[in-house]
């Protein structure tokens, strides 16, 4: 059995989106770390209303950088990207809340766990729902079996958990969760961190020696010989 | 060619007091010591006008009166004779960090200091060779991040952080000083080429921290590339060395993939720990590379002095940023017949002040005489 990980659902869209999912993560921190420290707030509950921004930054960035589609979550109507029929949710868990646990407590979110497959023209542009000219009766068979297959799918929801304060951005994991629907336990799985400020120092340095790296070669001075000549003598 | 004149390295043949009077050495080891005319004529027993005229070479200063100067000036009264290695200190063309807040007096100072450093490696050469200079030659309408890739491609400098700058400097025959608190802290870092030795003398104000001196030797090099030869000074000077140390340290390429795409000081704090350089500086290449805005940098300079901590870092920490050559160069002397003495002699200074300009702490007992012992 394959084991259930983001790298697996979103199979050959992994690599690419996991830099869009870090730097947008990072740059929506970013400003609200700034923006917090501007305030000069004394409380986090600002720095906190990041989470709406994040979930639309996330979408923009997908959409934009990567030309996925967007799926609409009932009912507040949150955008989500949907990549390789997965879809993908940026969440910022709560200081307080171990794990993932309290995931699934709002309608919304736990919709997330049932959502099923867009639109088929998603998957074939231009499908209407008539025969394809081009195809045989066959492959036309085949055609409206997927489709509707995929229509009764749910998507897998690949969970980017952000934990963060205004002072640093902690880190960013990723799994794909699901809903135990008899005990409303969200379970992960794969879970992967995909940012941290140790991997990123070490991104910074990759390649780089530091200036204080190796031992100096200092300046190398010797003895004059008997028979040579100063300088400016 | 003049008989009557020693050769630069006949030093020892200038028997004491038997030259003719120098003016200009009078002058160098006046402003040296910080004392004004007034100062050393009191000291002395002559009128100020007498010690101005002296330094005017209007007139010289008897025999007895050249050794209470000697004596007042703690130098060897052949300290002032012609023909010795002059380095004209009022006609060099240095370039001062402070602009504002420093005196005339205090520049002086600065330069008498930077000549008598100079004489000490021009010394030191009778036993060892130094290495080298080795500075490019740079065109007069080069900018200074053009000036700064030339200096990294005439080192063959590998991209990425300059690794030990200051013992780099000194292998291409750059003299580096850091001089004590409160000898010429007013001037903060200064440089000149003294009879084509570049020099570049910083204080503990501008290099207790080691990411502050290294930019302040990276601005020094930009002076002795790009300024030496026009003498030109003022604030555009400093800005331009500013660029070139900025360019040098932190060239443009390779900040533009390492910088952060937003502010964000942690990550600044971590990029300045391998490339050398303070955050605020990386803040400021931000702001240059279009990643951030010029208020978000004040806010962010405001957080880094709130946060900054001036006994972290201290260059003495990091071996490669700690100048070694006048020490190195010295301790080989000795090995081979140029001690301090002799080198004192040479100089025709005290042995102290010889171990003072090569950083050395005078770890001899004071002898007293107590009267009626």
């Amino acid at each position: 059995m394959v084991p259930v990980s983001p790298a697996n659902v979103l199979g050959s869209h992994a690599e690419h989106v996991r830099p869009l999912v870090v730097e947008t993560v990072r740059a929506r921190h970013d400003r609200s770390a700034e923006a917090h420290e501007v305030s000069e707030s004394r409380y986090a509950t600002g720095f906190g209303t990041q989470w709406r921004d994040l979930l639309d930054d996330m979408e923009t960035a997908l959409r934009q950088g990567g030309g996925y589609e967007t799926y609409r979550l009932p009912p507040a109507g949150y955008k989500l990207a949907v990549v390789n029929d997965c879809l993908v949710y940026v969440w910022r868990v709560p200081g307080h809340v171990d794990g993932a646990s309290m995931f699934a407590s709002s309608p919304t979110r736990r919709n997330a766990f049932s959502a099923k497959l867009p639109d088929p023209a998603l998957f074939q542009p231009g499908y209407t729902g008539e025969p394809d000219p081009d195809l045989d009766p066959l492959q036309q068979l085949e055609v409206t079996r997927v489709v509707n297959e995929a229509v009764a799918r749910v998507m897998p929801l690949v969970l980017v958990m952000v934990r963060s304060s205004p002072r640093q951005l902690q880190s960013i994991h990723w799994a794909v969760a699901d809903l135990d629907q008899a005990s409303g336990t969200v379970q992960l799985h794969g879970l992967e961190c995909i940012w941290s400020p140790e991997s990123a120092a070490q991104d910074a340095s990759t390649d780089v020696e530091a200036f204080d790296s190796g031992v100096p070669n200092g300046p190398a001075v010797e003895p004059r010989r008997q028979e040579e000549t100063p300088p400016d003598a | 060619m003049r008989d009557d004149t020693p050769g630069l390295f006949d030093l020892g043949h200038v028997r004491r007091g038997s030259g003719r009077f120098e003016a200009a050495r009078l002058t160098l080891a006046r402003v040296r010591i910080g004392a004004s005319k007034t100062d050393l004529a009191l000291e002395v027993g002559v009128s100020a006008a007498a010690i101005g005229q002296y330094e005017a070479g209007v007139n010289s200063p008897r025999a007895d009166v050249l050794d209470r100067l000697a004596t007042a000036l703690e130098v060897d009264p052949a300290f002032f004779a012609v023909g010795r290695p002059l380095a004209r200190f009022d006609a060099m063309n240095a370039h001062f960090r402070s602009l504002r807040s420093t005196r005339v007096s205090d520049r002086q100072k600065a330069l008498a200091t930077a000549a008598l450093l100079w004489e000490l490696t021009f010394v030191l050469e009778r036993y060892v060779k130094l290495p080298e200079v080795d500075l490019p030659a740079i065109e007069a309408d080069l900018t200074p991040s053009e000036a700064a890739a030339l200096l990294r491609r005439h080192w063959a400098l590998p991209d990425g952080p300059v690794r030990h700058l200051v013992a780099t400097a000194e292998s291409r025959g750059v003299v580096v000083a850091v001089r004590p608190r409160g000898e010429i802290d007013a001037v903060d870092a200064f440089s000149a080429r003294i009879v084509e030795r570049p020099v570049i003398v910083t204080t503990p104000r501008r290099s207790e921290n080691v990411f502050r001196h290294r930019f302040s030797i990276a601005h020094e090099l930009g002076h002795l590339l790009m300024h030496t030869d026009s003498g030109e000074q003022g604030a555009s000077v400093e800005k331009e060395a500013d660029e070139f140390a900025a360019a040098f340290l932190t060239p443009a390429s390779a900040m533009d993939s390492a910088l952060p795409q937003r502010l964000n000081l942690a990550a600044l704090d971590r990029l300045g720990r391998t490339w050398g350089v303070s955050s605020t500086s990386l803040v400021r290449r931000m702001v240059e590379r279009g990643r951030t805005t010029d208020s978000s940098a004040r806010r962010a300079y405001q957080r880094l002095t709130m946060l900054e901590d001036p006994a972290a870092d201290p260059t003495s920490a990091y071996p490669g940023e700690v100048p070694t050559l006048l020490t190195k160069a010295a301790a080989l002397a000795a090995e081979h017949g140029g001690d301090v003495p002799v080198l004192a002699e040479a100089l025709k200074i005290s042995a102290r002040r010889v171990r003072d300009l090569l950083g050395q702490a005078d770890e001899r007992p004071v002898l007293r005489l107590i009267n009626g012992g």
